[in-house]
């Protein structure tokens, strides 16, 4: 029989893996945008390259985030089954690793939100761009250091201890925050939430669309679009 | 313009709940505390009062520079004709210098409650139980430090009463032991040829490591300063079978800190060379020149490279290549019993050796002596496990003893066949010993004859700590258990930690619930050994960190944990993505 620790491996690799392709899309998206910005003066190969590949790149990352969304939601659950449920709470990696999954959760669905909310023309925009870039890139960072936990968990040793000594982190130390200090940051995240939400209603940006008319100023940024050398061509 | 509206009309909320909140917090503050001195002079008659003092923690443990200290003031009875009653608290007696700031104390929190702190508090009614709180931040300056209590009333009369002092030692936190991880090779692990120990030391905080030495079973192999430790072990200088590989870490401190793992080594070394005397015969009679030959078979993958042939300690002859056989002169030898002896050495220095008697009898007046010859086990055979030495004796006279000899020890005497012993593998020390069965007739005359065996034996437990699986902090009652893999039988497994025995167990599972709040906060050295029947043993050791103190609820931390993460992850993407289309609506100019 099968046991929920192999489910669990084998669902971690799952989503490790796709969370790991959402992220190298969105940077490669990224980056091909850069080369369409240069493209006066870069290589031809080079731009059409971009051209072709963004459209792609740009689906398969918002794709991907999703994908791997559910991907960490399974495995949060074959997770808590492989680990006996009375000691779950024994041991300060396995707190840690549950805390940082939800980070992790929370992050990549905050990465689809923002493509979602936005869609294509959030590539038009530089600095939206550049924001969807780096949240990408952060939840990705704390993924690793689930991972690296779980590691540690199984095997005693991860792939990233070297990163760890290298910055003098200890990650298998417990990062439980204080009550008070939770609840502090708890009501100034909340009170900020509200603020923004009251804010951009009242000022009419809720309902605002990104665009190429709007953003493509300095970046001369188009959207992505699958085809579109194609389309360049006619 | 909406958007300033917006900012605007948040501020206007802020400020107006500012406005209504700030008074009715402030309400609470009762006017008339002060900053007091002790003032020993000001007050000069006793107090009807009574009044007493304790604290949080006790004093009677040493607490850290900065900790947080909780003084009670308890004052009961009775005060008439006074006008104010107060209590304070005071780190002197004396009329001046005498605030707990005079000493190194911060009050963080007074009996008021209120945002002005004070040592002083005025309090009423004049009757009944009071309990005055003042919560401090203990003084950095390590030493004695002392608080003081003390109920001033004025009045027709200006009345005191004295409770405490309180003297607390500050004492520096120790700074916890280096943790030492051994990442390669694994516990339990059987290696061969040259491995890398590898693993990392890490120093508590405000301490670094000064030095990482590697030890096998207890004997120094080499050491670093670097963290990130890797030693590089050749296993073919260690015997087949159980070692101990210890890193101990070292921090500025002198504080030390250590991992084990127990491995196996496995090295496939060539076996000895197996000496077999083709001619003459064990106890035949000889004279003049006689050849001596003999076959010699060579371990896996080893050559021979000398052969000698010997009668005592004197070399009759040599070869190196086959057939191996030297001539032996035997008139210049005097007649009777001799032990040829030949040795054969292969290219590694490794040795196989037989001995026969033969009887030289140039003279015909030569006695016959008893033949021996050793069935079982043969030589250079390699004995992992218990086994009979089989002889056969012929003798023309009648046998008054045979004897078997192991190492030059006695393992047993017999008068008559069969000439069989069995013998208990574990009662010997793994390597080469020598089996010698001597016959002796009823003239004394003696024969024997004499092989190498190698015995391995059997290897010592293998422990495996199962749980805990890693380091880290743990807390509250959690699973200590080991896989033992055993060398002769299990005798008993012991559970020790830092030292003390805390548990033991004769047979699976080795599984013990522990309740690390029976275990002072920090580093904590669990050690499984187990013993086998022969007396042999292994064992486990790993340092876990215990974090009672910190961890009391948890789950409920790591609820607040998630909680405010999250929604503050939410919160900053939230800021983020407005802020950005703020930008883009002012450089769009609006959507």
């Amino acid at each position: 029989m099968v046991g929920w620790e192999s489910i669990h491996s084998l669902t971690a690799e799952m989503h490790g893996g796709i969370l790991t392709l959402a992220a190298v899309c969105i940077i490669l998206t990224a980056l091909a945008q850069i080369v369409m910005h240069f493209q006066q003066s870069m290589p031809k190969s080079i731009v059409k390259a971009a051209m072709r590949a963004r459209g792609y790149l740009d689906a398969t990352g918002y794709v991907a985030v999703v994908a791997g969304v559910f991907a960490l939601l399974l495995s949060a659950f074959t997770g808590s089954q492989a680990w006996p449920m009375d000691a779950l709470l024994d041991n300060a990696v396995v707190r840690n690793k549950i805390v940082l999954t939800v980070f992790a959760t929370t992050l990549w669905a905050m990465v689809a939100s923002v493509r979602w909310r936005f869609g294509r023309p959030l590539w038009t925009c530089p600095s939206m761009a550049a924001c969807y870039t780096v949240l990408a890139i952060v939840a990705m960072g704390i993924t690793s250091t689930a991972g690296s936990l779980g590691a540690h968990l199984t095997k005693g040793e991860s792939i990233l201890d070297f990163v760890w000594n290298l910055v003098g982190v200890n990650v298998l130390q417990d990062l439980l925050l204080s009550m008070d200090l939770a609840l502090i940051i708890s009501i100034i995240s909340l009170i900020v939430i509200i603020a923004v939400l009251v804010i951009r209603r009242l000022s009419g940006i809720s309902q605002e669309q990104l665009g190429q008319r709007k953003c493509t100023k300095w970046s001369k940024w188009d959207e992505p679009i699958i085809g579109e050398e194609k389309v360049a061509k006619k | 313009m909406r958007t300033r509206k917006a900012i605007l009309a948040l501020l206007a909320l802020i400020l107006v709940f500012s406005a209504v909140a700030l008074p009715v917090v402030s309400k609470s503050n009762f006017s008339g505390n002060q900053q007091y001195g002790y003032c020993d002079n000001c007050h000069s008659a006793s107090s009807s009062m009574a009044v007493t003092m304790e604290s949080s923690p006790s004093i009677s443990n040493p607490i850290a520079p900065g900790a947080t200290v909780t003084i009670w003031v308890n004052a009961s009875g009775s005060v008439t004709g006074a006008t104010q009653v107060g209590a304070l608290i005071a780190s002197t007696t004396g009329s001046s210098n005498s605030l707990p700031s005079n000493d190194g104390w911060t009050i963080q929190s007074d009996p008021s409650g209120s945002a002005t702190i004070y040592n002083y508090y005025k309090f009423t009614p004049y009757s009944g139980q009071h309990s005055f709180k003042w919560v401090l931040t203990a003084p950095q300056a390590t030493g004695t430090h002392s608080l003081y209590g003390r109920i001033l009333h004025s009045g027709s009369q200006e009345y005191f009463k004295n409770a405490g002092p309180l003297t607390f030692n500050v004492q520096s936190v120790p700074v916890g032991v280096p943790q030492v991880t051994i990442t390669s090779p694994l516990n339990a692990a059987v290696v061969s040829g040259s491995i890398t120990v590898t693993g990392t030391a890490i120093a508590a905080s405000g301490a670094s490591i000064s030095s990482v030495v590697l030890n096998i079973d207890g004997a120094q192999k080499g050491s670093t300063t670097s963290t990130t430790f890797s030693f590089a072990v050749d296993t073919i200088t260690l015997l087949n079978g159980a070692h101990t590989i210890q890193v101990v870490a070292t921090d500025n401190g002198a504080r030390t800190g250590s991992q084990s793992v127990t491995v196996t080594v496995n090295n496939a070394i060539p076996a000895n060379p197996i000496v077999l005397i083709v001619s003459p015969s064990n106890g035949q009679k000889v004279i003049g020149s006689v050849a001596v030959s003999a076959t010699v078979t060579a371990g896996q993958g080893a050559t021979i490279s000398y052969v000698s042939f010997r009668i005592g300690i004197v070399e009759f002859g040599n070869d190196t290549s086959q057939p191996y056989s030297a001539t032996l002169n035997s008139n210049s030898y005097a007649d009777g019993a001799h032990q040829i002896e030949v040795t054969a050495q292969d290219n590694g220095a490794r040795r196989g050796s037989q001995t026969i008697t033969v009887v030289i009898n140039n003279t015909g007046n030569a006695p016959n002596i008893p033949i021996v010859m050793i069935v079982n086990p043969l030589n250079g055979a390699v004995l992992t496990s218990s086994f009979n030495v089989t002889a056969t004796v012929s003798s023309s006279l009648p046998l008054t003893s045979v004897d078997l000899l192991i190492g030059g020890a006695s393992q047993g005497s017999k008068t008559t066949g069969p000439y069989v012993w069995a013998v208990n593998v574990n009662s010997l020390s793994p390597g080469p010993h020598m089996i010698n069965v001597t016959a002796t007739d009823n003239s004394a005359t003696m024969g024997f004859q004499e092989i190498s065996v190698s015995v391995t034996g059997h290897v010592a437990p293998i422990v495996h700590i199962d749980n805990p699986t890693a380091s880290g902090a743990y807390d509250g009652s959690i699973t200590i258990s080991a896989n033992v893999t055993p060398g002769n039988g299990i005798s008993y497994v012991v559970l020790r930690i830092n030292g003390q025995q805390v548990a033991n167990s004769t047979a699976a599972p080795f599984s013990w619930q522990v309740n690390t709040a029976n275990y002072p906060d920090g580093n904590t050295v669990v050690n499984i050994t187990a013993v086998d029947l022969s007396g042999k043993h292994g064992y486990s050791e790993m340092t876990v960190s215990i974090d009672n103190a910190g961890q009391e609820e948890p789950l409920i931390e790591m609820g607040a944990t998630i909680v405010a993460g999250t929604l503050s992850i939410i919160a900053l993407v939230l800021v983020l993505t407005t802020a950005v289309m703020f930008y883009r609506n002012k450089k769009g100019g609006g959507s």
